[in-house]
């Protein structure tokens, strides 16, 4: 049985994250923790998800535009429940080929009709005549069935490989996005196993850092791991902009002593791990700036993210 | 204080999970009967975070295009159709919210209640109308601070430090008023959830 700040500590958690206002790395430190089997976090977690479910209640029912539903059939019938990488095969993606009957008839003779009083000779030559006639033009149909066909033949195999080429294309693509994918929940996974590590470390603590005017929805947390005496922080802050740093400091009573530089990815989030120097005392509080490339010996710009640390 | 639930509410979440399951075998119709049973109340929610008709009808019809093809994945255990429905919708909504261009409506869980009595619906008489009867008094037993952070958190889709910095309060308040409005509505809706 936990004790009633525990309890307080975990059904502010459970709550938080029920709505989804824990930020990134806190959710996935109480998504650790649910993952150890603590049946009271479970508990509390599934009654919020609920509250949450139902708070979809409280907005008024709107009717909405009667077409909508029109549009939605539609789109249904367009999208069928099939996986989105099945792509057409090269076949389906042109009109059958022509059978040659449908080749273009010849053009019909040009020649005057017979008169029928002609001789056996006139007819025998008019017969030759009709053949010598007929001949050119069945050779050039021959021609045309022939160039007609090896046009269709040419198109088809370049329109296959047009299509093969696109798919290679989508292929290679997604083995880039998913390469990029499995690099990032890797970096993910390291992350967490390095906040639970330090959570559970004895006396572990948490500091909050909080974004200052200059850069208010800035935010870190830094998970002291007292058993490695480390600091294991996990921040959300902008892009740094061109030929500047994020630097992180100690600071005591007397002094404000770099901790290192923070380098966020093009999302904002950033992850480092920070040793604390055996001769540091009394921290006071951590605080973040934005320094020129390569860190300042002493802050030199306004604090973007402060926390104080208890005593 | 608990407020009662009806028999009829039982029985209409067993038909619309009857319905969720012919539309998971494809059955167009049964799409249809869901949709007609529950767009208004997801209209509603998705208006309500967006407050942009354009965007909430197109955000609408992504919620129930997704609707339709995951309905094989929807899990009875973990909450009814229609809570289904109104965690991707506002889950979708959210989503288009930080993609930024919308100004939200200025009114707050506050005014729930005013609303309903402004514009009675056909639905007065559900089951749907029910539940957001239940709800909404549970909102009104909530302090007023309580209800600003359950709003900006619920239709804001804000984290507890931009709730914090917004309202210039101390982070640990946020969490506490947090809590505490979040124990008082579980209270309160405990007959919605005791399935």
């Amino acid at each position: 049985m936990k004790d009633d700040n525990s309890t307080i500590a975990l059904q502010e958690l459970a709550a938080l994250y029920a709505l989804g206002a824990l930020c990134q790395h806190e959710a996935r430190a109480f998504e650790n923790h649910l993952h150890d089997g603590d049946g009271q976090a479970i508990a509390e977690l599934e009654a919020f998800t609920q509250v949450v479910e139902a708070l979809g209640y409280a907005a008024s029912s709107v009717e909405p535009p009667a077409y909508l539903l029109d549009v939605l059939t539609a789109r249904l019938h367009k999208e069928p429940q099939l996986p989105a990488s099945v792509l057409p095969f090269p076949h389906q993606l042109q009109a059958p080929p022509q059978s040659l009957h449908e080749v273009p008839h010849f053009p019909p003779s040009t020649a005057a009709p017979m008169p029928t009083n002609v001789t056996s000779f006139a007819a025998a030559k008019s017969k030759s005549s009709a053949a010598n006639t007929f001949i050119p033009w069945a050779l050039a149909a021959s021609f045309l069935i022939a160039a007609v066909f090896g046009f269709w033949q040419w198109k088809k195999v370049k329109d296959e490989a047009a299509v093969l080429n696109s798919q290679m294309a989508a292929v290679k693509k997604e083995t880039e996005r998913l390469s990029q994918q499995l690099n990032e929940e890797n970096d993910k996974v390291f992350e967490q196993t390095r906040i639970s590590q330090a959570l559970r470390s004895p006396n572990a603590r948490v500091v909050d850092l909080r974004g200052q005017e200059i850069a208010p929805t800035t935010q870190a947390t830094i998970f002291w791991d007292t058993q490695a005496n480390q600091w294991v922080v996990a921040a959300d802050l902008q892009p740094a902009p061109e030929g500047k740093v994020y630097q992180l400091w100690f600071v005591t009573a007397e002094a404000k002593i770099s901790a290192g530089l923070i380098k966020p990815k093009p999302s904002g989030h950033a992850f480092t791990v920070i040793s604390l120097p055996k001769d540091i005392n009394h921290l006071a509080a951590a605080a973040i700036t934005l320094e020129p490339e390569g860190g300042s010996a002493q802050p030199t710009s306004p604090i973007y993210t402060f926390g104080k640390i208890a005593g | 204080m608990e407020l009662p639930l009806s028999a009829t509410e039982l029985h209409r979440d067993h038909d619309l999970m009857t319905l969720l399951l012919k539309v998971a075998e494809g059955d167009q119709s049964a799409f249809t009967t869901l949709y007609e049973a529950t767009s208004k109340a997801v209209f509603g929610l998705v208006l309500r975070i967006l407050n942009d008709r354009a965007t909430a009808e197109e955000v609408l019809l992504d919620v129930f295009t997704q609707a339709w093809r995951q309905a094989g994945n929807y899990d009875r255990g973990r909450g009814t159709p229609i809570a289904w429905l109104m965690t991707i919708a506002r889950s979708r909504a959210i989503d288009r919210l930080r993609s930024g261009k919308h100004d939200q409506q200025k009114d707050t869980l506050e005014h729930a209640g005013e609303l309903t009595a402004q514009t009675p619906s056909p639905e007065d008489h559900t089951v749907i109308a029910e539940r957001q009867k239940m709800v909404r008094q549970a909102i009104e037993s909530l302090s007023p601070e309580q209800k600003e952070v359950i709003e900006l958190a619920y239709y804001s889709g804000l984290s507890h430090t931009e709730i914090a910095t917004k309202l210039g309060h101390p982070l640990g308040t946020v969490k506490t008023r947090t809590r505490l409005a979040m124990i008082k509505m579980r209270e309160m809706l405990s007959p919605i959830f005791s399935r």
